[in-house]
This record gives structure tokens, sequence and C-alpha cells, in this order.
């Protein structure tokens, strides 16, 4: 393996180019398999950046990735551990060694854990002060309830969380006063100051292009037993499908979140890669007039706010939904992909009417998503094909829409039970109905004869306790140590008459309490 | 039964008694302000070194290799393949020389457990170990070593252990003693004098630690000098038992732990790695990093055992208690006899009452041992006690405050009625209500609509806390007047060094930016217990605080021959010693001639014992309201507040924070943790990470948390006034939302955690 610090463009097309405190970072000959956080402790013998699961559970190895985002820099918190460092080309790379001054000096974020005690134990420190320091440049002054969102990625054993939320809290009038907070990295996310980019943002936006590339980006390294894996970067998606083609044995990475651990968990070795991250066809995100299109590059953090605008329900699935460093790597496809049984997107896209795109080569075929899955991981994917987007038909006016989880945990939880229903109401009876669960089947179900109980029914009580009664037959769940069949089918149930209280002017309220509410 | 089993081997040695006169504080300086970290630096810049942060030239990986099975017996263990490995460089297991180590003793010292054994009891028992160049070579190395195992039969559900049909973990059978029993008083006749009785059957869960750094530790081996840096809640107990196992003197064994990422109790003894780690190290001459991977840590790094509780409470109408019964039943897996330590001490001692009557069961089952964590027995008796508390005043109609009022204890009953140095339970109870707004918020709850509001309280105290010898501490007086601080404690993350820092500066004025601290090293620190069991502050501060004055009384004599005046006629004021009487008479301390010539003053401080015939214990009361959605089971805890009683406040700002994380741990045992075995076909454990295992994240915790000390003055516990606090504070918490949640439903959940899938069940069957 070489690894080089330098400025200006490196002529060897076959290595990973990155930013790293300003400067560009090679780096040749490393087994692609590499995570962004073995990488940084051991090769960059930076060990601020910690190793609590290796899985992206608990935080403790969040560092922030700066990317272009037009003529901005957009910063992203993701979890280093199931990071492979060659999706890092291109990019800008922050660790909380990145923070503090030359100095010695504090950033503000740091500060206001110094100030708030946010740091007992220390452990899960730097992974809270870089999702902090994503926050704080991304967002003006966040609402409490926006700070537990913020920071629900990072797991803390020590503090009960109120001292960091404290900090966060603090942090924003942090950046006043100290002269060595002139730096744009140390001043917070301002709309006004921030409308156009500042002297120093500019200069990171001519260093990251000075990065990008225009064809695909193939390396190969070393595996452990002197043999050697490939990695492929392509930039269209015509490259992407004929990579596919060519490679039927490799594996098609996107966010990472699941193929991560297949790394670190299960020691496979992924011997060839290709990663669909920089796809540019796949990373666009488009809102015409019948729908939300969303390709595979999309990040969940980007899908679920244009899907969250439109659809509430959806918005609060997707903040429960992982953790936000997971959200901002995962993508709203590869959770479709993986054809989970208990995904969370899926009941609500399903009862969206949402639509696949997949493709093969050039070809390409359409296909609604409740026909996607076949049976338990199994899905309706031929050898070569790949999904390219999926298509959310925007709602008629006068549709209901409601999708409602239940897990043990508010979030980072695997859902027992996900509920997602959509209806048409006309002259008070139900219409287009569309009844679908995540946790009650092998596979995301709709619910069949609860839909046909509902169809054309006066929406009333007596349809609903039919339509209730009619659940039953729909699924056969199964006890497992996240919740019992019992309580499954009595949520299943529940929930139903949820969806029936909110959309029949119930006036009561049916929702446990927010945060700060 | 004393608390310092929890944390010491054999009889807690002594130190002497300090030398120097320890008036109480009045009004303090320093002491109790909300002070930042003297280590908050490194540890939000990222710059501290942990011990899985050290990386040594030519440091080797090692991995174990563990059973996947709870029983089984190894009848062939082949490492040739793994050995030929790229970048293996050691394999070892019980057949290579020098690594058959017993581990595992019974009461009688008898070895029941190897390093590496071939009759596994548990899922994660230690078979091999390797050592590679690289972290994944090790790994991969452990999957090509061929192990063939005869699977036997298991148990793993400690409530049927005792059944004859139950496969035996050990020779002996399943039973791990002979049934604890406690009693005093006349039982049959409390209850016969009762009017009201509860009686109920409750189950807590068993609870993991998940200290975010895993455990582990680096080996380096310089001749027969082994260097050893541990993630660990104490450097001396890793020494000790390392030494001997490995047959060195403590002088050869540096072990050196100067942050440690979390324990609540699970790092309070070494772990079979260290000794593996110093084995690979010592076979192939190369420094070795050994920490466990985050599944291996939840099976085999401790736990608090499962708990299955009756109790049954006995009272007058006026609500005083005539008798209690308990029966605790526990299992500390295959190779801890306790399964029910300390359990049933609040029964015994929380509330006043003459007839009691306490019988702990512990049993093996084929599961990891356990370990101490965060007040152990007690959240699990909290749990029985403080619901069966609440029904009873349900039942009598007094409000649950006011019934634990009239059950006040006025001594440690538990003790045989020694009175306590203080006592702030009343305190916590009445000032905890009042700031709570207990009267109004229990007015405001709702049962009725799908979404209901409830409040409720539970109270505690923990066995401990008081701390006591020994403890040695060195405070070293620089030419300049900075100052060295030198103790052998951890610094857990409580802020351990901030308050012994705190200590000093509040003796000689010292700000706390002058004063270094050396700590947890034990070539270059002496004698402490580990840190655990809310004991550290107690234990240490009186001996900082000794030495602190030693230091002090020293320079005064020196001052007092320069000056011509008595040294108890002057005082420390800042960098000068000035006559009390004559403020004339002054003299800069680096002009005083004695001081110049030696440039150090050492100061020696020891921690005195505890007072005779007296208890010292924490004491808490802590208040909840919670959110019901009575259609689907969810729990949402609105805010919570916990007033505790542990003595003299240290920093107001640590202090608060041990109040709001020990709350949250209790939200977790209270509402998520449980870990799941699949006791019926393979007895393994179903949810080996965090995504399965769950603690609370910053969306779980209660947007208003309050912490309300109760500064209780206890001028005889020791010479700082401070009781210990971590433990307490997650003492009621799980009970207090339960109690909550019956207050909103009028459901009793009797089994932790309190989930949503028990919950709606209940519910369910009520509407039925």
């Amino acid at each position: 393996m070489t690894a080089s610090s330098q400025s200006g463009a490196d002529s060897q097309e076959n290595k990973i180019r990155f930013i790293l405190d300003g400067e560009m970072h090679t780096v040749g000959g490393i087994d692609p398999n590499t995570t962004v956080l073995n990488y940084v402790r051991e090769h960059l013998r930076r060990i601020g950046t910690k190793e609590g699961c290796a899985e992206g559970d608990c935080g403790a190895c969040t560092v922030v990735v700066a990317e272009l985002d037009g003529d901005r820099v957009r910063f992203r918190a993701i979890n280093s551990c199931i990071k492979f460092l060659p999706t890092l080309d291109g990019k800008e790379l922050l660790t909380v060694e990145s923070l503090r001054a030359a100095d010695g000096s504090l950033h503000p974020v740091q500060r206001a854990m110094v100030d708030c005690h946010g740091s007992q134990c220390g452990f899960c420190t730097p992974g809270f002060v870089m999702s902090m320091f994503e926050l704080y440049k991304s967002e003006e002054r966040p609402s409490r309830q926006r700070l537990h969102d913020a920071l629900a990625g990072n797991l803390c054993r020590c503090t009960g969380y109120r001292p960091i939320l404290d900090a966060a809290q603090e942090m924003y009038g942090n950046g006043n006063g100290h002269a060595d907070d002139d730096d744009w990295l140390r001043r917070p996310y301002s709309s006004q100051a921030d409308a156009e980019p500042s002297a120093e943002e500019s200069a990171m936006v001519d260093r990251l292009r000075s990065i990008q590339r225009h064809d695909t980006l193939a390396i190969t390294g070393p595996d452990l037993a002197g043999g050697e894996r490939s990695y492929f970067a392509p930039r269209t998606v015509a490259n992407l499908a004929e990579l596919v083609e060519r490679h039927p044995e490799a594996r098609i990475l996107a966010g990472g979140t699941d193929v991560g651990l297949w790394v670190t968990k299960f020691h496979w070795d992924l011997d060839t890669i290709i990663y669909i991250g920089e796809v540019d066809e796949l990373k666009r995100l488009e809102v015409t007039d019948g729908h939300i299109e969303v390709g595979a590059a999309v990040t969940l953090t980007d899908a679920m706010a244009a899907i969250g605008e439109r659809f509430a329900d959806m918005g609060e699935i997707y903040r429960r939904f992982a953790s936000p460093p997971i959200r901002n790597a995962a993508t709203l496809c590869g959770n479709i992909a993986n054809g989970s049984p208990i995904g969370d997107s899926m009941p609500g896209l399903i009862a969206l009417g949402a639509t696949l795109v997949l493709r093969r080569g050039a070809a390409t075929r359409e296909l609604p998503l409740d026909e996607f899955y076949l049976a338990y991981q199994k899905t309706a994917l031929e050898p070569g094909e790949f999904v390219e987007r999926v298509r959310i038909p925007l709602d008629p006016a006068d549709r209901q829409f409601r999708t409602y989880k239940i897990a043990k945990r508010f979030d980072q939880d695997i859902s027992a039970v996900c509920g997602a229903f959509s209806v048409r109401l006309e002259g008070g009876r139900a219409h287009d109905v569309r009844v679908c669960y995540g946790g009650m089947a092998a596979i995301p179900q709709r619910a069949g004869n609860c839909e046909r109980e509902l169809e054309g029914s006066d929406w009333n009580e007596s349809t609903i306790e039919a339509a209730m009664a009619a659940l039953d037959g729909d699924y056969t769940p199964i006890d497992d140590m996240r919740s019992s069949a019992g309580y499954r089918r009595l949520v299943t149930r529940n929930l139903l008459r949820k969806f029936y209280l909110e959309t029949s002017g119930f006036a009561g309220e049916t929702r446990v309490l927010e945060h700060g509410r | 039964m004393k608390a310092a089993d929890y944390y010491l081997d054999g009889p807690a040695p002594e130190t002497p008694e300090p030398r120097q006169r320890q008036d109480r504080w009045g009004e303090t300086r320093v002491v109790g302000r909300p002070l930042p970290r003297v280590d908050a630096y490194e540890r939000v810049s990222g710059s501290a070194v942990y011990p899985s942060d050290v990386q040594l030239p030519g440091m080797l990986h090692a991995a174990i290799l563990r059973s996947p099975h709870p029983h089984a017996r190894v009848k062939r263990v082949e490492t040739s393949r793994a050995e030929a490995m790229p970048g293996v460089r050691a394999v070892i297991t019980h057949q290579t020389p020098g690594a058959d180590i017993a581990w595992y003793t019974d009461r009688e010292g008898a070895t029941v457990g190897h390093l590496f054994e071939a009759h596994c009891r548990f899922e994660g028992e230690a078979v091999a170990a390797v050592a590679a160049e690289s972290p994944y070579q090790a790994r991969d190395a452990l999957e090509a070593i061929e192990v063939e195992y005869e699977v036997l039969p298991f148990t793993s559900d400690y409530e049927t252990a005792l059944e004859p049909r139950a496969p035996a973990v050990r020779d002996g059978g399943n039973r791990a003693s002979e049934p604890g029993v406690y009693e005093r008083g006349d039982l049959a006749a409390g209850f016969n004098a009762a009017e009201v009785v509860v009686e109920e059957t409750f189950r807590t869960p068993c609870e993991l630690h998940t200290p975010l750094e895993p455990h582990g530790c680096v080996a380096r081996w310089d001749g027969n000098r082994l260097t050893v840096w541990e993630s660990t809640q104490g450097v001396y107990p890793v020494q000790s038992r390392v030494a001997q196992v490995l047959g060195l003197p403590l002088a050869n064994v540096r072990v050196i732990g100067h942050y440690v990422g979390g324990g609540f109790g699970s790092k309070l003894r070494p772990g079979k790695y260290t000794v593996i780690a110093a084995l690979l190290a010592r076979q192939t001459g190369r420094p070795v990093r050994l920490f466990l991977s985050r599944e291996e840590t939840l099976l085999c790094a401790g736990n608090r055992p499962a708990n299955r509780m009756r109790l049954k409470v006995g009272a007058k109408r006026d609500g005083t208690l005539t008798a209690i019964e308990f029966h605790g039943l526990g299992s500390g897996g295959a190779y801890s006899g306790s399964g029910t330590g300390i359990l049933d001490w609040q029964v015994r001692d929380l509330y006043r009452c003459d007839n009691v009557r306490c019988t702990t069961e512990n049993v093996y089952i084929h599961a990891g041992a356990q370990r101490p964590m965060r007040a152990p027995g007690h959240p699990q008796c909290s749990w029985a006690l403080e619901q069966v508390m609440d029904e009873l005043a349900d039942r009598l109609e007094l409000d649950p405050v006011e019934l634990r009022l009239r059950n006040l204890a006025s001594v440690s009953q538990g003790r045989g009625g020694i009175p306590y140095t203080s006592n702030g339970f009343r305190e916590c109870l009445e000032e905890g209500a009042r700031t709570f707004g207990w009267l109004a918020a229990r007015s405001r709850a709702r049962s009725e609509d799908d979404l209901a509001r409830g409040v409720g309280m539970a109270g505690g105290l923990w066995i401990a806390g008081a701390g006591g010898p020994p403890s040695t501490a060195i405070v070293k007086y620089f030419a300049d007047g900075s100052v060295n601080l030198n103790l052998g404690a951890s610094d857990i993350g409580t802020g351990t060094k901030t308050v012994m820092a705190m200590v000093v500066a509040e003796e000689l004025g010292v700000p706390l930016d002058r004063i270094q601290i050396e700590h947890a090293d034990t070539a270059t620190t002496q004698f402490a217990t580990a840190s655990g069991g809310s004991k550290t502050v107690p234990t240490d501060a009186p001996a900082v605080r000794a030495a602190a004055l030693d230091c002090h009384n020293q320079l005064l004599d020196m001052a007092a021959e320069e000056l011509a005046v008595a040294p108890s006629e002057l005082k420390l004021d800042g960098d000068h010693v000035v006559a009390v009487g004559d403020p004339e008479k002054r003299v800069a301390l680096r002009e005083v001639s004695d001081f110049r010539r030696r440039q150090v003053v050492v100061g020696i401080g020891y921690r005195g014992p505890n007072p005779e015939g007296k208890a010292t214990c924490p004491f808490a009361a802590q208040f909840c309201e919670v959110e019901v959605n009575r259609r689907t089971g969810e729990v949402r805890v609105l805010r919570f507040l916990g007033a505790h009683d542990s003595g003299r406040v240290m920093n107001r700002a640590t202090y608060d924070n041990q109040v709001y994380g020990g709350i949250v741990m209790g939200i977790g045992l209270g509402l998520t943790e449980r870990r799941v075995l699949d006791t019926g076909q393979t007895g393994k454990m179903c949810n080996l990470s965090w995504h399965d295992y769950k603690i609370p994240t910053a969306l779980d915790v209660p947007a208003d948390v309050t912490s309300l000390p109760i500064e209780t003055e206890d001028v005889e516990c020791n010479t700082v006034g401070a009781k210990g606090l971590g433990e307490p504070v997650t003492i009621p918490t799980a009970a207090a939302i339960a109690n909550a949640v019956y207050n909103a439903t009028g459901i009793r959940v009797w089994e932790a955690p309190l989930n949503a899938t028990r919950l709606a069940e209940l519910l369910a069957e009520r509407e039925a």
C-alpha cells in the first residue's frame, strides 16, 4: 500500500483521492474492503475516532464527509466503521482531530461539550462531537426536539444524554467573541451569512472539484491472503450496466450500511465491488407533477426530506428509521432491494402505489413494488439486473394516507409491526383501498381480505370492525424476540382503528407525545 | 455482607490513620461548584489515548475462539491449518504448554474452569486464541481452527434449572449454594397483625453493561517484566490477578488504565483476555492487542442476573408495615454462584418493619458469568418492593409518598439496628414530591382515553456508598506553587480526577489548572481499590484531603521557622504564608529557605476508618410522569426527577451527570433492555448486538430530567462528608416507571422490561 499527501492533481488514476485537512491524500494498493475507520486508526494513526461495535449501531466511529453539492459544500456525518475507504474518493474527510485549531484551541462544538460536561467516560465523545459538528454546519439553531433526533445515532451509556443535548444547544452561542472563530468551519451555519459561499467554502469547493473524476474509478488491491480484489465506481448508468453485466459475481454497493457488516461481522471476502454512489443518473431526486422519483444512489436522508414533505407520516417513519449517520449513507433503493420483511419503507411505499424501475444493460422495466417481493429475501430481480429508481405517485387530493411503526424503542429499532393505509373517501365510502403491513409475513404484504372488506364500503365504525376482523385472515404472524404473534395481531387491528379515527374527525389525541411538546 | 465483597478479593487491607487533624468543612471555596472536568480537553479533542487506542511498534492483534454452544465438550482441536495462514504468529489452546491455567474456583478454592476450557459451559467459553499481524487475519485464522464438539444438553432457563430433568451445569447439580436465609422478628405474628396483605411475583431481565469501549488490553513484555494497558475500573485488581496467575512479583506487572470507556461494574476485575494477551505476547516476543468484539462483550463480559422475586407484605390500615416475606431466585451463570447478591438488602433495610424473612436461591445455568452491575441486586429488588408499596398505598387509599413517610426507618435494621451517620430519605421524599409537583400531577392523571397519563414514584437506598480504607494519596507541592496529585484510583467517567483536584484546591488554594494528576498506573501510584460501588469519592477524597493537609502543615512548619511564629498562628494565603493575627507578618512560599532547598513538599494522606457501630448509606426518591398508548402499549417517559441524599455535593455538575445517567440506565431496565436466550432450542443468545439489545438513545430519554440534591450534612461518615452517588441514582427508576404506568392505566406489569407487547396484552385482556 502506498499513501501520500500532496497538493495538486494525482496522475495515477488507480488511486483513491480524498482531501484530509485541506490537503489531497492519495491511497493506492489497499484492500478495497478496508473500512474508513480502520484506515483512519491504523494507517493515519488518528485514534480519536473509536470503534464501539463495528456495525453502525453506536456512532463512536462517526466522522464527517464533505462533498460537493453544486457549487456548495455539504457535510454528512457517517459511520466510518462500515464505510469502505474507496467510497471517500472525491470527498473531504473530517475526523475529530480536524476540528482542533493548529494552536490546540478547541472548536466551538468541543468547547460546548466541555462547558456542559457532555463527556464522561469520553469514549462516545468524538463521535458525538462529529455528529454535532455536522449539525452546527448544516442547521441554524435547531429546536430541542430536533437535537434529540440529530443525536440519536450516537449511543452514550454514561451521561443520560442531557448534558450532550445541552452542549448541542450551547454550541451555537460559542461562535461569538472568540478571535479564533473567524474560520468558516468554526462558525455555525447561518442562512444569512451562508447565503453566498465564503472564501473558505469556495476554496473547499475548488479542492473538491480538483479531485472529481469523469471516468470510472477502477482500483485493485491485495486481499488478506495474497490475492487481489477489485473495486469499480462508474460515473454513468451505462457504464454501470456494462460493469454489472461484465462482473455478474460483483457485489453492488450503495450506502454499505448492510454490506459493510458482511466484512466487519461475517468476515466475508468481497472480491469485486461495484459502487453506484457516483453514478450521476442514480443520484437524481426528481419531483414531477405526478411522481417523486428517487434514484438508487439517493440517501435516505435526502429521500426522506422529499417524501416526508408530501407524506408527513413517511417523514415520521424515516425519523425513526435507523439513525442519522446510517440514513446519511444508506439509500432508499438499497432498503427496497434488500428485501427485508421488516423494512420500514415498504408498507408505506406499497400503500402509496410506488413502482420500481429495474434495469439490465440498456433495457428497463417498471414493476409495482408489491409485485417485487416473491418470498423471504427473494425478489423479482433477475441476474444482471439492478434497481435504478423508485417512483412514488403523488396523491390525488382526496387520498388519505397514514403509516405507523410499532417498535420496542422509539428509534433504531426493527419494527414489530409497521402498517400503512391509503384510501380515497368519496361520498362517505372508501375507494382505492391499499393496506400493507410489515413484520406480519415473510415479505411486506398487502392485506387482501381487509382491503376487500373496506373497498366501496361506508367509512364507519362497523366497516372498520369488520375489516379489523378480516385482518386475522390475512396474516399468520410469528412469535419472536421482537414481539409475540398475539401482540402483532392485536396491534395490526388497532393500527387500522387508529387510521379510521384519524380520518373520521375523531377529536382526541391518537399519538404519544413528542419531546418538548 | 459488605459492599467490599464486590470489588476486593479477601479482607480489605487497612491504611494507617491519617496524621492530620481534619475539621469538617464549613463554607467551601471550591468543593461543590460546577467546575469543568480537568480532563475534558483530551476527551473532547480526541487526544485521550484509551487502552484500545494503544498502538505499539510490532504489535500483533489477537482474537479468541469461543464455543458456539452453551454446553459442549471439546473432543479435538486442530490448529495446523490456522497456524499456516498468512500473518498468523501464534495459536494457543489448553494443550499449549503454559496455557493450562486454572481460572474459575469454587468457594473451597477448587478449580472449576480453565483459561481454555475443554468442557464448555456457556456460549462464548474460550477454546483457543490467535495472534496475527492484522485483526482480520486473526479472525480468519479462528475460522480455520477445527474444533470437534460433542454438543451436550443445556440449561439456560434459571427458573427451571432445579427441576430434576434439567441438565447439570456442574458435577454437583445446578444448586449453587444452600439458600440464604435472613430473619428477624416473628413473621407469622406480623402477618396475623396485618389488615392488608399484598403478595405478588416479579421478574427482572438479565441486563448487560454495554460500556462503549469493549473489554480488552494491550500486553507487552520486556524480559520478565510485563506491561498491560487495560480498559479497567481498577489497575490494582488486574495487577494482582495477572501476577498471581503468571507467577510474577507484583513489581514485574505494570498495569496502566489512564482512561476507560465505561465499565458499570463489568471492568472491576481482569478478564481472561488479559492473561491470554500476556501469553500470546510472551510466545511471540511481540506486543499483543486483544480487545473483544461487541458480540463477545455481550456474551462473556458479565451481566446483571435476571431475578424472580416473590414478595409478600402485610400492613395495618394506617399503613404501618407489619411483616415482609421475600424470596429471590437468580443465576450468576455457569461460573458464578451469585445470582442474588444483595438482592434482598432493601427489603431488610429501607422501611421500618419488625418481622422480616428473606430467602435467596442461586442456581447455575449454561450462560456467561455475572459481574456486578451498577447497584447489584438493588434495582431488581426495587422493582418488586416499590411496586408492592405502591399497590399497598392504593389499597389503603394513601398517597404513595405518605405511605413511605409512615414507614421511615430510624436505624439500619439490616445491620442489627445501628444508626446511620445521616439519613435524608424523608427529605428526598418530601422535597422531591414538592419540586416535582407530585400532588398536582397525580390529580391530573387520566386513564380512560386511548392516550393515558400517569405519575409514579419510588424510593431506595444503596447498601454501600460509605467507602472506607484502604486509600493512600500523595500530594506533591512544587516550588512554584503548582501541585502533583498522585492516587491509584481510576476515573471511570464519573469525574474522580476532577473532584480529587478540587479537594486539593480547597485545602491548598491552588487553581485546578495548576494541578497535575498521576493516577491508575501500578508503577507510579499506590494501591487503590477498583472504582465502583459508589465508593470512589468517599474512599479516596478523604485520603486526598489528608495528603493536601499534610502538605499544608509542612509548609506552615517551614514558614514558622522563617517567620519565628508558631505554626498554629499561621495560615496559607495563596502562595504566601501569613500570621493570623498580624497580616504584616507574611512570607512568600518561594522565599522560605527550607522549601527553596527542597523544591518539593510531599504530603501523604490515608483514609481513616469509618465510625464504629454506624452505617452510611445514600438514599433516593425518584418521580416520573409517563404517557401510555392503551391501544399499542407504547410508553413514553415525559419527565423525571431524582432527589438524592448522597451527603455533600462535591461538584454540582458531575453530580447532576450521575443523576441523569443513572435515570436513563434505569429507563433501559424498565422499558427496553433484556438479554434474550433461546431457552427452547439452542440455548444461544438471540440479541447479540446493540441493535437488538436496546439501550436508550437520545430519543428515548425524557426532555425534562431534574436533579435535586438533598445535601444532608454528614459529619461522621468521613472527612469530606460525601456519600456514594453512582448506584442509588439508578435504583428506583424502573419501579417509578412501572408505578406511573399503573397510575395511567390501572395495569400493573410485574415483569420488567415493561414493554409494549406485555402491556398491550394486559390491557386487551382486561378489556376483553
